[in-house]
């Protein structure tokens, strides 16, 4: 391998990341340079993930490093790269230069790297504009990072759930990542809901988009159909009425709507939105279904339903409110 | 921040550095019609998104890394919009479960041994410049004034020769385990 010998086959981005991290390593980058910086990291992917690794890998050379001693291991050229007059003026100045090597706090940076970070509290509601004229609602808890460059639009949802209203770019998709996977579309509106590390639900509103598992085909979703992943990895795709779907999103104008879910799974909704959780510890109970529309932001309005019609009251303990059959 | 920003430096450096080698070697021998730069694209683009990924409950960085590189190449071919036919073929048999089992492992002494073969293949200037600023710590300024030269020159040397050392380490040499000593002192056990 001749790689270790030349510098002529180093990868041309690679070469930039690392002339960036070894300024930073210096110290603070002046403003001029924070834009330039910026604007190349924005500008491709890639340059994002060179800087990422240029950083790690010298992070990791540094710590090897010390395993020098403090001390060069092989010998400087012996002929003339030290002139005498030189060598005078750094014992003169070496005193006072020694400098640290500094990793200094630099959140600009950081936020770049991380893309823009939206998210909603517990309860919450949020409409999100993007850069484009995209607009993603996030419903209550849920966090999304958005990074926007000239070919790319990427957002990376981390939790919750968010209904995406993609603005029409052909030259750019749209692609909504949740751990290795992504969902892709070029215009159209989409919901996606991930309340754990192993469930996942896609619903289309409108138009199509891509499903993309990772180590499983592609797959097609047009409006109204419903994509869903279970613990086991197992994907079901449905098809989903109208009526459907708006229950499922009525959470955009603040109501949630159950029609006949069992009462385990209605507490399990209802606590997305309150920090006041709801329980429910006895197995018959929790089977019943329910029927009803309840404002999200009030779990007192949907308790009082439960107390008329399944005959339910109350106990409160800490944070926890316990439903149990009535006496 | 600062602290979560580091620690995902860190543990990047720990987690996924150590297989880049050992990934790039696997894009070689199965994606055939893969240039040596699109495996470039494919790795910075790999890290750009485990970046963005939590990976606050990853275990196995190294499986970890070969799904999101398995999942840019696919992205990647499918944004070439000419379908390789060969090519995604073997995508399509590219288990993760299937790469082969790690390589070998070195620690932290043997890779700073590694550091070493690297460097003697440097020229001179680089090679000094290199020891200067990472293993005795000098400035820069005061690398500039030994050598003779611009501080501009030395800045050039310490990226190609850095630029160089990291291709050598992290892009073609053998999967480290260094996220601790006992770890590899336990698999060279039960080899």
């Amino acid at each position: 391998m001749s790689a270790a010998g030349s510098a002529t086959d180093l990868n041309a981005i690679d070469l930039e990341a690392l002339r960036w991290v070894l300024l930073m390593e210096r110290g603070s980058l002046p403003a001029d340079q924070q834009r330039q910086l910026s604007a190349w990291i924005t500008a491709d992917v890639r340059h994002r993930g060179a800087l990422i690794r240029a950083q790690a890998a010298s992070l990791r050379l540094n710590r090897l490093s010390a395993l020098a001693g403090g001390r060069s291991v092989f010998e400087a050229p012996a002929h003339g790269l030290v002139s005498r007059r030189r060598a005078l003026a750094i014992a003169a100045s070496a005193a006072g230069t020694l400098g640290l090597l500094t990793w200094e706090s630099r959140e600009w940076l950081e936020d770049l790297l991380a893309g823009t970070r939206y998210s909603s509290a517990t309860g919450e509601m949020r409409k999100v504009v993007l850069p484009d004229g995209s607009i993603m609602t996030l419903n209550t808890q849920s966090e999304v990072r958005a990074h926007y460059t000239r070919h790319t639009r990427e957002i990376h949802l981390t939790k919750g759930e968010v209904l995406f209203t993609v603005a029409h770019d052909p030259s750019r998709e749209f692609v909504v990542r949740i751990d290795s996977w992504s969902v892709a579309a070029v215009g159209t509106a989409f919901d996606v809901r991930r309340l754990n590390r192993t469930s996942l639900d896609i619903a289309v509103t409108e138009g199509v988009v891509e499903m993309r598992p990772p180590a499983q085909p592609h797959q097609r979703l047009i409006a109204l159909q419903e994509a869903s992943l279970d613990g086991a990895g197992q994907i079901a795709v449905r098809q989903i009425s109208d009526a459907e779907l708006q229950r499922r999103l009525a959470w955009r104008t603040g109501l949630i709507v159950f029609d006949g879910e069992t009462l385990r799974q209605a507490l399990s909704e209802m606590n997305r939105y309150s920090r006041r959780q709801l329980a429910v510890d006895d197995p018959d109970l929790a089977e019943r279904h329910i029927v009803g529309v309840f404002p999200t932001s009030d779990p007192e309005t949907f308790v009082q339903g439960m107390r008329s019609t399944l005959g339910v009251e109350l106990v409160e303990s800490g944070n926890t409110l316990l439903l149990r059959r009535s006496h | 921040m600062e602290d979560l920003t580091w620690r995902r430096h860190q543990w990047i450096a720990d987690h996924i550095l150590p297989w880049e080698a050992e990934v790039r070697r696997w894009l070689r021998r199965y994606t055939r019609t893969l240039h040596a730069d699109d495996i470039d694209d494919l790795i910075q683009e790999a890290y750009a998104r485990l970046w963005s990924s939590d990976f606050s409950h990853i275990r196995d960085g190294r499986k970890f890394f070969y799904t999101i590189v398995r999942n840019a190449l696919q992205d990647q071919l499918r944004r070439a919009r000419i379908v390789q036919i060969e090519c995604v073929a073997e995508i399509d048999t590219l288990d993760v479960d299937e790469a082969p089992g790690p390589e070998r492992w070195v620690g932290a002494r043997q890779q700073f041994e590694q550091l070493l073969q690297a460097l003697k293949k440097l020229t001179p200037q680089r090679r000094t410049v290199f020891q200067l600023r990472r293993f005795e710590e000098l400035p820069l300024r005061e690398i500039a004034q030994r050598l003779g030269v611009t501080e501009k020159t030395v800045e050039n040397l310490l990226r190609l020769a850095q630029g160089q050392v990291i291709k050598a380490l992290f892009a073609e040499g053998e999967a480290a385990d260094y996220t601790s000593e006992k770890n590899y002192e336990r698999r060279r056990k039960r080899d």
